[in-house]
C-alpha cells in the first residue's frame, strides 16, 4: 500500500519536474538563467527523490542493473579491469557503463555537460575537480564509509573545506624514460643534471639515434619537461624562491607572476631548444609517433609515466625511468600526485547507485586492477599492494622520499588548471618554432593565467 | 475575393514553410537567445551563482588575441579554399564538359574524396603530412633531395597545409557544380564566338565565368557557409597548433568553452555572429549586384 | 597543299593538346587516389613495413586488422545508428526544404515570404555549436538526450537553410504557369505540390539529399555532445574513441578508418553515374 503511494508520488514529481524543465527551457525570455538553473534543479531533485525512496520505503536492494555512467579520458583497456572489478561487486545490481573521451575535449564535453545540469553519474576529473566542487556540481560523500580506506594525501584534490566529494583512483607521476642499450652502446651514464643530460644527448646523437622524443602536434611531454624541471630548480632547492611551492598558491591568486621569477630557469631549460634536442620538426609529430620511436629503439629518453611501461614491457626493450632534469642531482623530484577522482554527479538520477559504484570503484579490487595497468603506479587505498618493478630503480628514491609534485595540481586552488596547462602546451611549439622567445612565452602563461583566474 | 477565403488560401502555405520555420526557431534561434543572453551574465564553471554583468564579457573580448587570429583564418580558409577550388576545377570542368575520352571515370575519381568524412580524411593526412620519418610525403619530399616540408608543425604553413586538404576533399563537389552549369551553357555561344575568332582565354572570360555566375554563387556559398564553420578537419589535424596560430573560430570558441568560463564564451559567440552576418550580407548583396549586371 | 599542311600541323597541335590535357587530368587523378591507396594498403601493414615502404603491395592479405575493428567498433550497432540518423534527417531535410522552398520561390514577392527566407539564410553562416549551452539545456529539457532523435532533429535544422536555398532557386525555372494550369483543374496548394512540383524538382532533390546525407553521415560534434551513451553512438565516435586511446600498433587503426568511411564509399562506386550526375543537374538553376 505504501509502496503504490510512494510510486504515484514519484511519478507525479517527475511529470512535474519533466513539466517545470520544458517550461524554464521554452519560456526564455523571462527568467534569468539563475531563476531557471533553480527550477530545474527542483526538478532534478524529484527526479533523484524516485531512485531513492524505493530503497528507503522498503528496506530492499534497488537497482534491478540499472546503469550508472562514467566518463573518463584513461583508455578503455587501462580501465576494463576496474570496471569489471565493479561490475562483480555490483553483482547485477547496477551496472557500471565505461565512456572514454579523449582529454583534449575532455574539458569541454564535461563542463558543457555539467553546466547544463547533466552529465554522466560518476564525475571524474584531475585538477579541476575543485572547480567542480565549487560550482556545486559534485555531492558531498563526507559520509561514506569507503572514505576512511583512503590515506589523506589521496584527497588533496577531491575534499574542500573538511569536506570529502571524491575519492582518488591512483597516484601518478612522471620522469624520463630511458633506454638502456642505448646508453650502454654509446657508453652514457644516467645523466643527473640539465648539464650531463645536454651531454648525454651530443654523444647519442652524434651515433645516430635520437636523443629525445617529443611529438609536440599533440603532445604535452616538452611541457611536462620544463615544468618538471622547475619543480627541482626553482620550487624546490631553491634560496631564491623563498615560498617554495606556496609560490603556486600566490599565484593562481593573482599576487604573484611568473614573469621575473622563472625567466633564467627557463632560459636555461631552453637549451635543450638551443642544442637542437628539441626542434622544429617535432611540433609536425605526434605524441604517438615519437612513442612508437622509443618503442622501436631508435630514442634515448621519452618524457612519461607508469601508464606507458606496459607497451615498453611489451616491446622487449631494456628501459628505465630516472626523475625530472635538475641542476645538481640532489633532492631530486618527479612530478606528480594524485590522478583522476571520482565523485557522483549533484544531478544524478541515482544516487543509490552511483554511491554503490563509488564504493566498489573504491574497493580495494578495483584500486589494484588501476596499478595493474598503470605498474608502478602508486594508491592511496589501504590493502592494495603497490609493486614497483625494478625499472624504476632510479626514481625509488625521489617517490619514497615523497619528492613528487606538481605545479598544476597548486593552480588548481584558484583557476581552471588545467586550461593554463593547455596554454602552456600551445605556446611551448611557439618557443620552440622561434616565433616566441622565452619572455614572450612566460608573458603568455601569466596573461592566460590572468584571464581564467576564479574571482 | 472575402476575407475568409483570403486567409483560406495562405493557410496551405503557412502550414507548408511551418516545419521549417518551427525547427528553425525551436533548434536555432532559441539556443541562439539563450547564448546572447548568457553573455550578459556571469556564468563560470566554478560557481553555482549565476549573476548579471552587463557589458563586462564583451569589455574583455577587445583584449582577447585569439579573437583576431581566430576570424583572420576562418576568413583566410573559406576564401582560400574556394578561390584555389575555382582556379582548380574551373578549367578541369571546361576539359570534362568536352567530348574526352575517360571523363566519366576521371569526374569519378575526382568526386571520390567527397564522400570521406573529415574526420578520416584529417587523419589519414596527418600520417601523410607527418615530419616524422613515417610520413609519406616527406619521404618523398627527401628523396628527391629536398629538406622535409614540417606541413603541419611549421606556423607558416600550417593553415595552408590545412587548406589544401580541405582542396583535396572538396574540389570534386565544385567540379561537379560547375560541370552542371556549363551544360545549360548553349552550344551555340560557345560556336558564335568561335565563329567572331574569339580565342580561348576570351572564350573563357567573356562568355564561361559570366554563364558560370550560378555555380560560382553556389560554390562561394558553400565555401563562405565551410569555411565560417571549419572545425573537424582542425580538430584532426593541428588542434589549434602550433601556439595557436591555426584557431579559428569554432576552435577558439571551443577552448573558451574548456576555460569554463561561458558568459565570457557566449559573449564571443556572440561577436562570431556579427561577423557572420556582416559576411553574409557582403556576399549576398555583391552577388545580388553582379547578377543584376549580367542581367543587364 | 597549304591547306594540306595547316590541317597536319593542326592536328599535330590537336594532338599535343590532348596529351597534355591526359597527363594534366592523370595527375591529378592520381593525386586523388594515392592517399585513398595508403589508407588501403597499410591496413595490411605492420607500423615497420608501412614506414619502410609506404606505397608496396602488402606482402599478404591479413584480414584479422579488420575483423578486429569490426569487433572493436560493435560495428553492426553503430553503423544501424548512423544509417538510422541519416535516414530520417535526409528524408525530413529533403519534405521540409522542398515545401518551404516552393513557397518561399512562389511568394518571394510577398513580404513575409522574404522575410521568412532570410530569416532561414541568416542561420545559414551562423555554426550551431556557439549555441551549444542552450541547445544542450533545450535537448535536455525534451528529454532527448541520448536519443537518436537529439540528433536527427539538430542536423534537420542545421541543414535545412541551405537546402531551402538551393530548393528556392529551382524552384525558379519552375514555370508559374503549371500551378495556374493546377489551379484551373481545382487542385489545392498542397495537391498541386505533390504531384506536380515535387516529381519536378526532382534534380534538386538528388542534389540536397546526396549533399546531406554526406553531411550528416559525417557530422561528429552532434554525437559527441548529445549522444553520450555507447549504446547509441555513431561510427564517426567509434573511430575518434579508438584513434584517442591507439598508442603502440598505429597501423591499426587503419583498417578502422576505412571501416568507417567504406559505407558511403561503396555507395559511391556503385551510384557514382547517378550521383554526380544528380549534383549536376541539380544544384545551379538553369
Amino acid at each position: 500500500m505504501m509502496k503504490k503511494k510512494l510510486a504515484w508520488l514519484c511519478i507525479g514529481c517527475m511529470a512535474v519536474s519533466v513539466l517545470a524543465g520544458c517550461g524554464g527551457n521554452a519560456d526564455a525570455g523571462n527568467d534569468t538563467p539563475a531563476q531557471q538553473e533553480a527550477s530545474e534543479e527542483a526538478g532534478e531533485e524529484a527526479v533523484e527523490g524516485e531512485a531513492d525512496s524505493p530503497a528507503e520505503g522498503s528496506g530492499e536492494a534497488a537497482g534491478n542493473g540499472e546503469t550508472i555512467s562514467m566518463m573518463c579520458w584513461y583508455d578503455e583497456d587501462d580501465m576494463e579491469g576496474v570496471v569489471n572489478a565493479v561490475n562483480e561487486q555490483l553483482n547485477g545490481e547496477y551496472v557500471l557503463e565505461y565512456t572514454y573521451v579523449a582529454l583534449s575535449d575532455y574539458n569541454n564535453v564535461l563542463s558543457t555537460q555539467l553546466a547544463a545540469g547533466e552529465g554522466p553519474d560518476i564525475v571524474a576529473d584531475e585538477t579541476d575537480f575543485l572547480a567542480r566542487i565549487k560550482a556545486g556540481n559534485l555531492m558531498d560523500i563526507s559520509d561514506m564509509d569507503i572514505i576512511s580506506e583512503f590515506s589523506e594525501d589521496g584527497f588533496a584534490l577531491c575534499s574542500e573545506g573538511g569536506k570529502y566529494y571524491g575519492i582518488p583512483s591512483y597516484g601518478w607521476f612522471a620522469g624520463i624514460w630511458y633506454n638502456q642499450d642505448i646508453l650502454d652502446e654509446c657508453n652514457v651514464t644516467l645523466p643527473k643534471t640539465l648539464e650531463e643530460f645536454i651531454e648525454a644527448c651530443r654523444t647519442i646523437q652524434a651515433a645516430g639515434y635520437e636523443p629525445v622524443g617529443f611529438g609536440l602536434a599533440d603532445g604535452d611531454t616538452a611541457h611536462a619537461n620544463l615544468f618538471g624541471y622547475l619543480e627541482n630548480v626553482f620550487y624546490h632547492n631553491n634560496d631564491k624562491n623563498a615560498d617554495g611551492i606556496g609560490f603556486d598558491e600566490k599565484f593562481a591568486r593573482g599576487e604573484v607572476s611568473f614573469e621575473g621569477n622563472i625567466n633564467e630557469h627557463v632560459e636555461k631549460w631552453y637549451r635543450l631548444i638551443e642544442e637542437g634536442f628539441i626542434t622544429s620538426e617535432m611540433l609536425g609529430i605526434s605524441n604517438e609517433e615519437a612513442l612508437n620511436n622509443f618503442i622501436a629503439g631508435r630514442t634515448a629518453f621519452f618524457n612519461g609515466g607508469p601508464w606507458q611501461y606496459t607497451s615498453f614491457a611489451d616491446a622487449g626493450i631494456h628501459f628505465g625511468m630516472m626523475p625530472q632534469l635538475s641542476d645538481t642531482g640532489e633532492n631530486v623530484y618527479v612530478i606528480g600526485g594524485a590522478a583522476a577522482s571520482y565523485g557522483i554527479n549533484a544531478n544524478t538520477k541515482n544516487e543509490a547507485g552511483a554511491k554503490a559504484v563509488l564504493s566498489a570503484l573504491g574497493s580495494v579490487e578495483a584500486q589494484q586492477a588501476m596499478l595493474e595497468s598503470n605498474p608502478g603506479g602508486m594508491s592511496y587505498r589501504n590493502g592494495v599492494i603497490a609493486n614497483m618493478p625494478e625499472e624504476y630503480e632510479s626514481v625509488r628514491d625521489a617517490i619514497d622520499n615523497g619528492n613528487i609534485s606538481y605545479a598544476a595540481n597548486r593552480w588548481s586552488v584558484d583557476m581552471p588548471a588545467a586550461s593554463l596547462v593547455d596554454e602552456s602546451i600551445s605556446q611551448i611549439q611557439g618557443l620552440i618554432s622561434g616565433d616566441l622567445t622565452v619572455d614572450e612565452y612566460i608573458a603568455a602563461l601569466d596573461a592566460k593565467a590572468d584571464s581564467i583566474r576564479y574571482e | 475575393m472575402n476575407r475568409n477565403q483570403k486567409i483560406k488560401n495562405t493557410v496551405p502555405y503557412i502550414a507548408m514553410t511551418a516545419p521549417a520555420v518551427l525547427l528553425f526557431l525551436i533548434f536555432f534561434v532559441i539556443p541562439l537567445f539563450f547564448t546572447i543572453r548568457y553573455s550578459f551574465y556571469n556564468w563560470t564553471n566554478y560557481s553555482p551563482d549565476i549573476t548579471f554583468s552587463g557589458l563586462s564579457n564583451y569589455v574583455k573580448i577587445p583584449e582577447d588575441k585569439m579573437l583576431k587570429t581566430s576570424i583572420k583564418n576562418s576568413l583566410l580558409f573559406a576564401t582560400a579554399t574556394v578561390v584555389i577550388q575555382s582556379v582548380i576545377t574551373m578549367p578541369i570542368a571546361v576539359v570534362l564538359n568536352s567530348k574526352l575520352r575517360g571523363r566519366n571515370i576521371f569526374r569519378a575519381i575526382f568526386f571520390m574524396p567527397v564522400v570521406m568524412s573529415t574526420l578520416v580524411v584529417g587523419y589519414l593526412w596527418k600520417y601523410l603530412l607527418s615530419s616524422s620519418d613515417y610520413g609519406f610525403v616527406n619521404q618523398i619530399i627527401t628523396g628527391l633531395g629536398f629538406e622535409k616540408i614540417n606541413f603541419f608543425g611549421n606556423g607558416n604553413v600550417a593553415m595552408w597545409t590545412i587548406i589544401l586538404v580541405e582542396v583535396w576533399q572538396w574540389f570534386g563537389w565544385a567540379m561537379v557544380i560547375y560541370l552542371g552549369n556549363l551544360q545549360n551553357i548553349s552550344g551555340d555561344l560557345f560556336e558564335a564566338a568561335s565563329v567572331d575568332g574569339a580565342n580561348a582565354w576570351d572564350r573563357f572570360w567573356h562568355i564561361i565565368v559570366p554563364g558560370l555566375a550560378p555555380a560560382i554563387k553556389i560554390n562561394v556559398v558553400t565555401g563562405m557557409i565551410n569555411g565560417l564553420k571549419v572545425f573537424d578537419i582542425i580538430v584532426a589535424t593541428t588542434n589549434g597548433g602550433p601556439a595557436h596560430r591555426t584557431e579559428t573560430i569554432l576552435t577558439s570558441m571551443y577552448s573558451k568553452f574548456s576555460d569554463g568560463n561561458f558568459g565570457y564564451a557566449s559573449a564571443y559567440g556572440t561577436v562570431f555572429l556579427v561577423v557572420a552576418m556582416i559576411v553574409a550580407c557582403i556576399l549576398l548583396g555583391g552577388f545580388k549586384k553582379w547578377e543584376e549586371r549580367l542581367g543587364q | 597543299m597549304g591547306g594540306a599542311v595547316r590541317t597536319m600541323r593542326d592536328n599535330k597541335k590537336k594532338k599535343f593538346t590532348l596529351a597534355a590535357t591526359y597527363i594534366f587530368l592523370t595527375v591529378i587523378a592520381v593525386a586523388m587516389l594515392i592517399p585513398i591507396y595508403y589508407l588501403l594498403v597499410t591496413t595490411f601493414k605492420t607500423p615497420e613495413h608501412a614506414a619502410v615502404a609506404p606505397m608496396a603491395l602488402p606482402s599478404s592479405l591479413d584480414f584479422s586488422g579488420y575483423i578486429k575493428a569490426f569487433e572493436e567498433m560493435e560495428y553492426p550497432r553503430a553503423f544501424r545508428n548512423t544509417f538510422l540518423i541519416t535516414l530520417i534527417s535526409v528524408t525530413g531535410i529533403v519534405l521540409f526544404s522542398s515545401m518551404a522552398g516552393y513557397v518561399l520561390n512562389r511568394k518571394s514577392d510577398k513580404k513575409a515570404g522574404q522575410l521568412v527566407f532570410l530569416l532561414l539564410l541568416s542561420g545559414m553562416m551562423f555554426p550551431y555549436q556557439m549555441s551549444i549551452l542552450g541547445l544542450y539545456k533545450l535537448i535536455r529539457g525534451l528529454n532527448l538526450m541520448n536519443s537518436l532523435w537529439s540528433v536527427i532533429l539538430v542536423d534537420i535544422t542545421i541543414n535545412l537553410p541551405f537546402a531551402v536555398f538551393l530548393m528556392r532557386s529551382y524552384m525558379a525555372t519552375v514555370p508559374m504557369e503549371l500551378d495556374e494550369a493546377a489551379k484551373i483543374d481545382g487542385a489545392g496548394v498542397f495537391r498541386t505540390f505533390t504531384t506536380i512540383i515535387f516529381p519536378l524538382m526532382k534534380p534538386t532533390i538528388a542534389t540536397v539529399a546526396i549533399l546531406n546525407t554526406l553531411n550528416v553521415w559525417n557530422d561528429f560534434m552532434g554525437p559527441l555532445y548529445f549522444l553520450q551513451s555507447r549504446k547509441k553512438d555513431v561510427i564517426l565516435q567509434e573511430i575518434y574513441r579508438n584513434i584517442g586511446q591507439f598508442s603502440t600498433d598505429w597501423t591499426g587503426i587503419f583498417p578502422m578508418m576505412v571501416l568507417g568511411i567504406m559505407p558511403l564509399m561503396i555507395f559511391y562506386l556503385f551510384m557514382q553515374k547517378y550521383i554526380i550526375s544528380g549534383v549536376m543537374a541539380g544544384s545551379v538553376k538553369g
